[in-house]
């Protein structure tokens, strides 16, 4: 663990990822505290520009709300529906993938088989499906992400099992006696793990942008606040008043290229374990 | 015979891959004593590790039976295995690759100790440093992983490993191939002397006829699946009959 986080911070990409994903996750957590207006209320006359105004520094939007607070809690979504439907997919793509790996034969079959028809769909039309279906919610907007995104860490644990369950340390393991869902979950899951959590970064930054562009399309959770929501509804001003789309738009891109800078120094810090000697 | 630990017979296997089928084993038959060491020598791709993980029963073979002390070992549930694994060990090749590269070597070694309860759990740590240092370790060896010692204490940790459940029979396949000459000369010794002890059998696999001639009592020679020649080691070494026996021999760096 001490030799991961060294290496890790040998990257200056994961370094550089990890601040930017550490002031939009403080912003985010502390929402309330430096901003403790609520980012529905009308505060001040409607389409102040950015920097006219001390007590609104980033202006105000055609209802007089105080954009930074929207940009703020716009975060707080997008982060939550980012790293949750990740988590979504990682736990059931790995967890699929194992069992396929594993069982072999029929089951393992049949699994991917299913693995397939997700991934046929594109991501965001499943999302688009089961959102128009279940009804906006930020839970239905991370499963729904999360059954888009599932497919790709289900391949790769797949594979990384296949490989590792011929490894001799899993003969030896049976050698002893061990019980095969002891061998599952002790020498074969944890040495699978660390290529699927390279996905990590790709899946969060694919959720945020497709959260955002659910919002767009009027399929965001109605009740939060997110980029993709402020992004729509500044649209029909964009030539008088562009600041209205461009701040959330600017947000969506830090947060997306920050998740990606940050997921290459997790790859290199995952991937030179892999080596080992 | 009443002195046999394992008796296998005609056992045999064949992988089958695109259309061409290998005889990986070819009705093998042969026995082990009681504290008997028996050698297998043979060219690569001549069966010798097929067979070793068909008696760990790691491959299911086409045919044949394996009895320890009489019991028949093809035919044990696999939970009823499990249970009897304790009884046959083996020491890989590669240490390296035979160890869970996320665990202490500790851990490793307490596995089999725990499946198989060999004592209660706060004597387990006596156990594990009273086995480190069977083999020749300092007991802080516990806390590192397999990558982080030496080659050569890497397979006598291994050896630590079989030895926990206290094993009748321990096959090493290939297990001094990858050491240098006087590490290779260390471990005979150990394991002359584990014998010598504790009256443990061993299956020792290598390619090494001059490896194999020093720690074995009786030598089979395998060609192609097939046994083609058994007997005391000096006798088959000194006086092969089969023609893989007589190449083996020869193959033997002489000086004079």
């Amino acid at each position: 663990m001490k030799a991961f986080v060294r290496r890790f911070m040998s990257s200056p990409e994961g370094i550089a990822g990890a601040l930017v994903l550490l002031l939009l996750a403080l912003a985010a957590v502390l929402a309330p505290i430096i901003l403790p207006g609520d980012p529905a209320a009308i505060v001040g006359r409607p389409l102040l520009p950015p920097f006219s105004d001390a007590s609104f520094p980033l202006g105000t939007d055609q209802l007089g709300r105080d954009v930074l607070t929207r940009l703020v809690y716009g975060a707080q979504a997008s982060l939550t529906v980012g790293l949750s439907s990740a988590l979504v997919a990682i736990l059931a793509g790995t967890l699929v993938g194992t069992v396929a790996g594993l069982a072999g034969g029929l089951v393992d079959e049949a699994l991917m088989r299913v693995v397939d028809a997700f991934q046929i769909v594109p991501g965001f039309l499943l999302a688009l499906a089961f959102v128009s279906v279940a009804g906006p919610s930020l839970a239905v907007i991370v499963l729904a992400v999360g059954l888009g995104a599932w497919t790709g860490p289900a391949r790769l644990a797949r594979a990384e099992v296949l490989s590792i369950r011929e490894r001799d340390y899993v003969a030896s393991a049976r050698v002893i006696g061990m019980h095969p869902a002891e061998i599952a979950f002790r020498e074969v899951l944890p040495n699978a793990l660390p290529p699927v959590l390279s996905l990590v970064s790709v899946i969060v930054a694919a959720a945020v942008l497709i959260e955002a562009a659910l919002s767009f399309l009027g399929l965001g959770d109605p009740n939060a606040v997110t980029w993709g929501g402020m992004i729509a509804e500044g649209r029909n001003l964009l030539r008088s008043a562009p600041f209205l789309s461009i701040i959330p738009g600017l947000g969506l891109v830090s947060a997306v290229v920050g998740i990606y800078l940050f997921g290459e120094g997790l790859v290199e810090a995952l991937s030179i374990r892999g080596r080992r000697a | 015979m009443s002195g046999d630990l394992l008796m296998v017979e005609g056992l045999s296997k064949r992988f089958a891959g695109r259309g061409r089928s290998v005889r990986a084993l070819d009705d093998v038959s042969f026995s082990i004593r009681k504290g008997e060491t028996l050698g297998i020598v043979g060219p690569s791709g001549s069966g010798k590790s097929t067979l070793a993980r068909v008696l760990l029963r790691l491959i299911e073979p086409d045919a044949g039976r394996i009895l320890i002390d009489g019991e028949d070992w093809r035919s044990l549930s696999p939970k009823a295995l499990r249970h009897r694994r304790g009884d046959i060990q083996m020491v890989f090749q590669d240490p390296l690759s035979a160890f869970n590269p996320r665990t202490t070597i500790g851990k490793a070694i307490m596995d089999p100790l725990r499946i198989h309860a060999v004592g209660k759990r706060h004597s387990r740590m006596a156990a594990l440093a009273e086995l480190l240092q069977r083999v020749g370790l300092s007991a802080d060896m516990a806390s590192r992983r397999i990558h982080e010692v030496s080659g050569g204490q890497r397979q006598r940790v291994a050896l630590a490993r079989a030895l926990a459940s206290r094993p009748r029979l321990v096959v090493l396949d290939e297990a001094l191939s990858a050491l240098d000459v006087s590490l290779r000369g260390q471990m005979l010794e150990l394991l002359v002397r584990l014998q010598r002890d504790e009256g443990i059998s061993f299956l020792f696999i290598g390619h090494d006829p001059a490896v194999v001639r020093m720690i074995s009592h009786r030598v089979a020679v395998m060609d192609q699946g097939r046994i083609v020649e058994t007997g005391d080691a000096d006798a088959v070494f000194s006086d092969p009959r089969s023609d893989t026996g007589k190449a083996l021999i020869a193959a033997i760096p002489t000086w004079r």
